[in-house]
């Protein structure tokens, strides 16, 4: 272990030794950012090109279409059944107290929005996250029931707010699910 | 952005341990568990701001958010400790990490401008770590006097501003960006 302790010179430092017999998986990584296209100045890097435009899910409580009350169902029935996975999960410590109030938040999604992701927290909170080329709005749920929300426009962050959930989804944090819905 | 943090003190002491102090320009180290602690932005990983724990944050009895300084951590090491954390077995063979540049993490300011977090050496002894002693590991807490922050909306917000400073997210072997896998 004493090489650990050792600062070792930026050229000294390369991959081989995990790279197996591969020497050209070794990276100078010192170069690492021009390897990537980016640079301090724009790091950390934007959704590369190839991103796809907004999120890819389908839209929540949206009018009927040809097919949309099949799709919307569907729709919500994976959402139910990711949360249901949160909680069964011994990796997270997400109570069903939680999950409950999460899917109440989602049932009560305005027509339009898209299917957020839903990732569970280390503290056991549960967030919901909508994406769309760098912004993003986020509604995280407290383990105590709380939830509060932000959104990143532009680059900008803003402040929504926090509240116990009443049953309604606050109006600041529907216009910002509805704003980053129409940059999409 | 600035080009350079003004450096709070602690990020000016390094333990005796430790390769010095950590610099702007170092990459900061981060594993990922599993698909959980990803989010997408399109087909673009990102690292969901709840592998992040608040408490770390906050940064009270000794707590911070671990991560390890990439070009000073041998890779073998980086490689066995990403093996162990993670818990994805698709990932087993490669498992994934998360990179963050030092100085973005230290520009991250409340509305005041102040500085929100300190990133500072902050070598593990080896105890109760299966993988020992490991000089070149760092922390990252919310600096001191932390502004206060009366929304919870506030701290979560913080903690998304941390997470999306690791903008780098790829296997640690192949150095290939993470790919979506089908749902």
């Amino acid at each position: 272990m004493s090489t650990i302790f050792s600062p070792r010179s930026p050229s000294s430092h390369s991959l081989l030794s995990f790279a197996g017999n591969e020497p050209s998986k070794a990276r100078d990584l010192y170069r690492k950012e021009e390897r990537q296209g980016h640079s301090l100045r724009s790091y950390p890097p934007a959704a590369g090109p190839s991103a796809a435009r907004g999120t890819s899910g389908v839209a929540l409580g949206a009018k009927p279409v040809q097919g949309g009350e099949n799709a919307d169902r569907k729709a919500m029935s994976k959402l139910e059944n990711k949360i249901a996975e949160l909680v069964r999960s011994p990796k997270n410590p997400v109570e069903q107290t939680v999950a409950d109030v999460a899917l109440k938040v989602i049932r009560s999604l305005p027509p339009g929005v898209a299917e957020p992701q839903i990732k569970p927290s280390v503290d056991g909170d549960i967030i919901l996250l909508w994406y769309s080329q760098g912004d993003h709005v986020e509604i995280n749920l407290d383990p105590d029931g709380c939830l509060s929300w932000f959104g990143k426009f532009s680059g900008v962050y803003e402040v929504g707010g926090d509240t116990h959930w009443t049953g309604d989804l606050p109006h600041s944090a529907i216009n910002m699910l509805h704003r980053l819905a129409n940059e999409r | 952005m600035s080009v350079e943090a003004d450096p709070c003190p602690c990020e000016l002491e390094a333990p005796e341990t430790a390769p010095g102090a950590v610099n702007d320009q170092e990459d900061l180290a981060r594993f990922i568990a599993n698909p959980d602690e990803i989010v997408w932005d399109g087909n673009s990983p990102r690292v969901s701001p709840g592998s992040f724990s608040k408490q770390d944050i906050r940064g009270g009895k000794g707590r911070s958010i671990s991560t390890f300084r990439f070009s000073l951590t041998a890779g073998e090491e980086l490689l066995n400790r990403a093996r162990s954390y993670n818990s994805h077995p698709i990932w087993d063979a490669d498992p994934v990490i998360s990179l963050a540049k030092t100085l973005y993490l230290r520009n991250i300011l409340d509305k005041s401008g102040r500085r929100e977090v300190c990133v500072y050496a902050e070598p593990l002894d080896g105890t109760d770590d299966v993988h020992g002693p490991c000089a070149s590991h760092a922390g990252i807490r919310r600096s001191q006097p932390a502004s206060p922050k009366t929304q919870r909306a506030e701290l979560n917000m913080l903690r998304d501003q941390i997470a999306s400073a690791f903008g780098v997210v790829e296997h640690v072997i192949s150095r290939t960006p993470l790919a979506r896998e089908p749902e």
